[in-house]
């Protein structure tokens, strides 16, 4: 194994690859911190141009756009309310609170912190036990995913914020909402009401953006012009106010690893990707945190667990397509193909006949994740002044690169209807005191909840009893009912509380 | 004043039209003048986008223009169609798709669009149905496998990308020819049924060889038959299931389309260079790496295989009651 080592360090270790790296990491924050864009079309926008490269700066190249873009997400999602990608839509929750008591300065460390650590963790993983962890992945079958879900899925009952029924009529109309189109296991087309176009589902991203930026703004209309950035005060803050000290972060690390764990190992998974990740760390942390009716209303710890788990997935969605040839998720799908067309096949053979390639591979991710680090706290301070200019002028560039960022996805007219509608609609919605993150976390797991219980019920041959049968997913539903069981004793303590 | 203005803006106006005259290219001579879209119906990274930036990496030389890959996921490549359509018949939009989309959808689902829109440009590959089991199995050849199924009917798993796409169609033709009953487990694509298989949460899986190579060479999956008339180079100690007694062979494939509007010199231009693909060095060398098969037929011979199999798909589909 370590006979590669020295090689791959010598093949990675030049002036060029270093700079591809850089520039894919300043790519990868730029698409990550606009609104609509994101890593993945950052990667599938220069893949062309990574076909007349070697592979491995190719492949610096895209893991520097999709590790900064999935850090990058975090910044807007902590000072403006508005995930500036899917997978930071969980951070946005704390975040935002923290932004808005002034802290938007902690804020922002304790992500960065946090990201660097899921970052190098499950490099880490990856460069040691990549074998094993994607051997564990695999036991999470259908009848697991399904626990593991409705577990997140309990989360719901910690962002509804102070009326659990209506975040309860939230996330229900966000199920029925990803219910929408043609349906993976039966293939029936459901409620598209004849509109073609809506058969492959109410597309997230357009939803995502809709939700939570486009109403966001609409909110953010009703502020006098006049007022100044109060709502961020991320400028007038105290110098202790935007540092973060030790003592504040040091009690978030168990959760921060916990969460790296978990984002590893979802990331291993073929199929749900950051985003579930980050909201399934969130339940864990509200979970087993000490002090989990803070998490949801502006906590350091709510901040951190997300931001790392999102990012311990980046690495570690490499797992099953270096080690099984499985793409887990659309950038692994992109990278595999980057791979193929430079003859070189993902797979467990990988690691024999292009040893030196993996190495150095290894490398340049080492080297991304503290890249990210670095370009991270310029992004931080760029972002910070940039979201001190007055608010009249602020919202309407967002409002416009929302509607630029979203169009790129897919060229598309349709996307910027939908995120305009779910704009509206998450702006009724908040004025109504409905939780607009229960709709969205409902939304995200929903659909694959529902395919995994009727593939397991298909596995099960009709027995509910597969669930019981499965230790995983035993473990997972426990954690279900635990889970609803706390959240509702929080809660009636709060009620009694006066709150 | 007013005459000054009336001036310019006659002036203005004239230009603009002038130019407009200028870049509208009606002349097949200068075909294609601007780069082509090649319409991918899935995300990037799919088998299917990964051919098609093989492609567009080719084809400029025999174009003389860039090819521009224009992915549009959604609905097992039907929504990406289904835009398609709606886009000009001028030949600088091109899609490529395969029969999930062209030849089944059609008949299983209300679409706004119907195989008569298109017509192929090229074939561009075929591929087999490779059955495959989890190593772990107490059954280690297709004819065990059938016994099993025999013996235990409905208790054989497999897997496949999704309910009414072409490797679920074809294990039921395999199956009912077989006269075996197995029970079909559907992902969203053929990456997640591959990991269950894997994970041994179902028993087989139906796809591509390419999806499954590097599992097989690691031992973690043992491919049982191929739904080719003849062995194949890939996995050559794979037998077909015809010589395995079970009378059934099918292949998937992927071509190139374009509207049926579409002039015929136009098309007669992208055929060619499109043909020019089968004998391309550099194609031929990065689709073996993708373990595919070259068959890039012109549009004329291959349309009446499409057909035929569309026909037959269609009494498959009405035996098994998919047909809308």
């Amino acid at each position: 194994m370590f006979s590669e080592l020295v090689p791959g360090f010598l093949l990675f270790f030049n002036l060029l690859n270093l700079s591809f790296i850089s520039l894919g990491v300043f790519l990868g924050i730029i698409f990550g911190s606009i609104p609509g864009l994101n890593a993945i079309i950052g990667v599938a926008l220069v893949l062309p141009f990574t076909f007349y490269m070697e592979p491995d700066t190719a492949i610096c190249l895209l893991l520097g756009i999709y590790k900064g873009g999935v850090y990058a997400g975090s910044i807007p999602a902590i000072l403006l309310n508005i995930p500036g990608a899917p997978e930071a839509a969980a951070t946005a929750q704390d975040g935002y609170n923290l932004t808005k008591a002034g802290k938007g300065g902690k804020a922002l460390r304790a992500s960065i912190y946090a990201s660097l650590i899921g970052n190098v963790f499950s490099d880490i993983l990856l460069i040691v036990v990549a074998a094993q962890l994607a051997k564990l992945a695999l036991k999470v079958g259908p009848p697991e995913m399904f626990a593991l879900l409705l577990f997140a899925l309990t989360i719901i009952g910690a962002v509804s914020g102070a009326n659990f029924s209506k975040g309860l009529i939230a996330g229900i109309a966000g199920l029925f909402a990803a219910s929408i189109g043609m349906d993976v296991v039966t293939g029936v087309s459901r409620f598209t009401f004849g509109i073609f176009e809506l058969s492959g589902g109410i597309p997230f991203l357009p939803m995502l953006m809709g939700m939570f930026a486009i109403s966001e703004i609409f909110i953010q209309t009703e502020q006098k012009i006049g007022e100044g950035i109060q709502i961020h005060k991320v400028s007038s803050e105290t110098k202790a106010d935007s540092k973060l000290k030790w003592e504040e972060f040091a009690p978030c690390l168990p959760s921060i690893f916990r969460s790296c764990a978990v984002g590893a190992l979802i990331g291993a998974i073929p199929g749900p990707g950051a985003t579930t990740s980050a909201f399934v760390s969130y339940a864990l942390t509200r979970q087993f945190s000490k002090n989990p009716e803070k998490i949801g209303t502006g906590s350091i710890e709510g901040v951190a667990s997300p931001d790392a788990a999102n990012n311990a997935t980046c690495s570690a969605s490499l797992i099953p397509v270096l080690t099984l040839g499985i793409p887990g998720s659309p950038i692994a799908a992109v990278i595999a193909g980057a791979l193929l067309i430079h003859g070189i096949n993902p797979g467990p053979m990988i690691f024999e006949n292009n040893a030196t390639l993996i190495y150095s591979f290894y490398f340049g991710m080492l080297f991304a994740s503290f890249l990210v680090f670095i370009f991270g706290f310029i992004a931080i301070r760029t972002a910070i002044k940039a979201v001190q200019i007055s608010r009249s002028i602020l919202f309407p560039i967002v409002f416009i690169l929302c509607f630029i960022g979203t169009y790129a996805n897919n060229s598309r007219g349709l996307d910027l209807i939908i995120m305009t509608l779910f704009g509206i609609v998450g702006y009724l919605m908040r004025k109504s005191g409905f939780s607009v993150p229960a709709f969205v976390i409902a939304f995200l797991l929903g659909p694959t909840m529902e395919s995994a219980f009727k593939q397991s019920l298909l596995i099960g041959d009709g027995e509910l009893s597969i669930f019981i049968h499965r230790p995983i997913a035993v473990a997972f539903l426990v954690l279900a009912i635990l889970s609803a069981y706390f959240l509702k004793r929080q809660r009636d303590r709060l009620k009694t509380l006066g709150f | 004043m007013c005459y000054k203005m009336s001036r310019i803006v006659t002036v203005c106006l004239l230009s603009v039209a002038l130019i407009f005259s200028l870049s509208i290219n009606s002349g097949a001579a200068d075909f294609p003048s601007k780069p082509v879209k090649l319409v991918v119906p899935y995300g990037p990274g799919g088998g299917t986008d990964t051919i098609a930036r093989i492609i567009s990496g080719v084809i400029p030389q025999y174009l003389d223009q860039p090819m521009v890959i224009l992915n549009k996921p959604g609905a097992t490549g039907t929504v990406g169609t289904a835009e398609f359509k709606k886009m000009k018949a001028d030949g600088y939009t091109l899609l490529i798709n395969d029969a999930a989309a062209m030849s089944i959808k059609p008949q299983t689902n209300k679409l706004p669009y119907q195989p008569g829109d298109f017509k192929i440009v090229t074939q561009i590959n075929e591929a087999f149905y490779l059955l495959s089991i989890n190593a772990d199995r107490p059954y280690k050849t297709i004819g065990q496998f059938i016994d099993y199924a025999k013996k235990n009917p409905g208790k054989i798993k497999y897997s496949s990308a999704g309910v009414g796409h072409i490797f679920h169609l074809a294990m039921e033709q395999a199956a009912k020819k077989a006269g075996i009953k197995v029970t079909h487990v559907p992902f969203k694509g053929t990456g997640k049924a591959v990991t269950a298989t894997l994970g041994g949460h179902v028993d087989a899986v139906v796809c591509y060889p390419n999806a499954v190579l590097e599992a097989v060479k690691a031992g973690k999956l043992t491919p049982l038959a191929i739904s080719a008339e003849k062995r194949q180079p890939v996995l050559p100690d794979v037998p077909t299931f015809i010589e395995s007694g079970i009378n059934y062979s099918g292949r998937g494939w992927k071509a190139i389309f374009a509207r049926k509007s579409l002039p015929s010199d136009k098309y007669e231009i992208l055929q060619s260079a499109f043909l020019k693909l089968q004998n391309d060095r550099a194609f031929k060398k990065l689709m073996k790496g993708l373990g595919e098969i070259i068959a890039v037929t012109p549009g004329e011979k291959f349309e009446p295989v499409w057909l035929q199999e569309y026909k037959d798909l269609g009494d498959l589909l009405t035996e098994l009651g998919m047909k809308k």
